[in-house]
């Protein structure tokens, strides 16, 4: 058995170009962990969800690598958080997608799929391995209601 | 010739050549960046092994341990206290003491950095500063990398004030047995001179061009430091540790101990007060995490830093060296204490001032004959740290510090590039100097 078994063949994408104000509407109202973003020719260029937008609301020296530990003294407001997102709201969400943290393809054996998974806690694109043309999505929820078949 | 350099190697070569030939070839790779320092350096000091020059015995004996310990004492004691937040506490209440006025905290982020680089190391330091500075630059809507530029400075010019504050001063102080006294009342006042004439600069820079909001400065204004503080049973313990530690520095001479002694055993008193009443698996997994905190690229590139010394100083080539120099400065003392100061800024702008001072170090020690005692070469030694500690702000490659805070900015969206970077630091670099070599002919010349 496959990743192309478990994928979702029609998952929720959004365009580069589009505004990060429409990435986030989908991803919060849509309640998806993350979403691919598609180059205009299909392939995929990143992905934007939860964890990217928790990234964005807060300080930038607190998401980077070697950045602060800590952000309990901060008393800020939910308007100061709503600030730092409006302030990108309108520029393309191209500019904040995250690479994806693994790459599967439809024939990724299933044992990897869960694997990859469970490392990365994400959800993961499925690509062409010839176009790179994002053919799928896999989430653990699909692969664990396979596996006990609840799908 | 156990134990011993020999003076034909493999080949029959002259060990003064291989040992040449070596010593430039490991700067060069070094310089090239294409190859960790660390690995260079062991290679170097392995081959000067398998040539002959040295000898395994004459290798090990090169070896600084005093210098060795000290950097991995402080290392530990700062990988503990780091950890309770209070160097991001001082940093949050030094903005709030300035009202959270961008001019005043470009002022004192500054102090602040210099004070923790003259008692821990520099690259600790801006790691620690570095990221509240861009959570409060963030919070005033005001650009970071003024102040990220400051920072830089400040952890150079505050690490020269004292024995541990930079690493050509651990080096110095091991080899010539000075004590952590003698580098406070030998550079500490000009240190303070120069950070605050920097801090004026860096004011009519950039300084009283920064202006926040009001909303802004209160939302600064609003930060609980003592919130920062996320351990005060492990605050109250870093901070008597490292304060006995530096008393014991203070008192070294009398307790006849060495610098390097006194901080591998604070730092076993504090990882034994950190780990006291946990179970044998969390000791293990928490002293294991600490030791990770280590910086082994630099202490093994230390080690193999010394072993290429300790061949070019067999092989005779630093005495050479040494002479050639004192027949260019005609065995003036003004003269040579001038020339090191400046050759040894301008170089550690370029080159690493770590291997650069480990050569200068036996150099300067083997003048001694021509200034009539190791005891008339103060001036060379105070003018060796100046030169290599300032020297390091001149370019963005010119110290460890530098390129962590240009690694950190560029991580958060405020990229410190190298030309931009050189145009503002190489001549306030060149003011600090001028301001040395004052120092230096009024107190030393």
């Amino acid at each position: 058995m496959t990743c192309k078994s478990v994928m979702t063949v029609a998952p929720l994408t959004v365009n580069g170009d589009d505004a990060v104000r429409h990435a986030v509407d989908l991803v919060l109202t849509q309640q998806s962990l993350a979403i691919p973003v598609l180059e205009k020719d299909g392939k995929l260029c990143g992905m934007f969800g939860l964890h990217r937008l928790l990234e964005l609301v807060l300080p930038r020296a607190a998401s980077m690598d070697q950045g602060i530990g800590d952000l309990a003294f901060m008393r800020d407001r939910v308007q100061d958080l709503q600030a730092r997102l409006n302030h990108i709201a309108e520029r393309p969400v191209r500019d904040f997608a995250e690479p994806p943290a693994a790459v599967l393809h439809p024939d990724t054996p299933l044992v990897e799929t869960l694997f990859l998974l469970y490392k990365t806690r994400h959800v993961l694109p499925v690509t062409d391995k010839a176009s790179g043309k994002l053919v799928g999505t896999v989430s653990s929820w699909l692969v664990l209601r396979h596996i006990t078949g609840r799908s | 010739m156990h134990g011993e350099a020999t003076s034909s190697v493999v080949f029959g070569w002259s060990a003064l050549w291989a040992a040449s030939l070596i010593l430039v070839a490991t700067y060069a790779v070094i310089m090239s960046e294409k190859v960790n320092r660390a690995i260079v350096a062991l290679l170097g000091a392995g081959v000067m092994i398998l040539l002959g020059v040295l000898t395994q015995e004459a290798a090990i004996r090169g070896v600084d341990f005093n210098t060795i310990a000290l950097l991995v004492g402080m290392m530990i004691i700062v990988a503990v206290t780091r950890k309770c937040g209070v160097f991001q506490f001082v940093a949050i209440w030094s903005a709030k003491k300035v009202r959270a006025n961008p001019a005043g905290i470009l002022f004192m982020l500054q102090i602040v950095t210099a004070v923790f680089s003259a008692l821990l190391d520099n690259v600790t330091t801006v790691l620690l500063v570095v990221p509240v500075t861009m959570v409060i630059a963030e919070e005033l809507k005001i650009k970071a990398y003024p102040i990220l530029v400051a920072e830089i400075f400040a952890s150079n010019i505050g690490g020269t004030a004292t024995l541990i504050g930079d690493p050509p001063n651990i080096l110095i102080g091991s080899a010539v047995g000075l004590s952590f006294n003698d580098f406070v009342f030998a550079l500490a006042p000009v240190i303070v001179v120069i950070q605050l004439v920097t801090a004026g600069l860096f004011h009519l820079l950039w300084g009283r061009g920064l202006h926040a909001g009001l909303e802004d400065r209160a939302r600064v204004m609003q930060f609980n430091e003592k919130d920062a503080i996320t351990d005060t049973k492990l605050l109250k313990q870093s901070l008597g540790v490292l304060a006995l530690v530096i008393v014991g520095f203070i008192s070294a001479h009398q307790l006849h101990l060495e610098a390097g002694t006194i901080a591998l055993f604070g730092a076993a008193v504090l990882l034994l007060l950190y780990v006291f009443g946990r179970s044998a698996e969390e000791q293990a997994h928490e002293t294991h995490a600490i030791f990770n905190e280590v910086e082994w690229i630099t202490i093994f590139f230390f080690v193999g830093l010394f072993m290429v010394v300790a061949g070019v100083e067999h092989a005779g080539l630093l005495r050479i060296l040494a002479e050639k120099l004192v027949a260019a400065t005609g065995g003036d003392m003004k003269v040579t204490a001038l020339a090191v100061l400046w050759v040894s800024a301008i170089l550690s702008a370029v080159v690493d001032n770590i291997p650069f001072v480990a050569t200068m170090i036996p150099l300067i020690k083997s003048m001694a004959p021509t200034f009539g005692g190791p005891e008339n070469l103060m001036p060379l030694w105070w003018a060796l740290s100046l030169g290599a500690c300032l020297g390091g702000n001149g370019t963005l490659v010119g110290a460890s510090a530098n390129l962590t805070v240009a690694g950190l900015a560029e991580r958060a969206g405020h990229p410190i590039r190298f030309v931009p970077y050189l145009k503002i630091a190489f001549p306030m670099m060149l003011v600090s100097l001028v301001l040395a070599t004052i120092y230096m002919l009024w107190r030393y010349l």
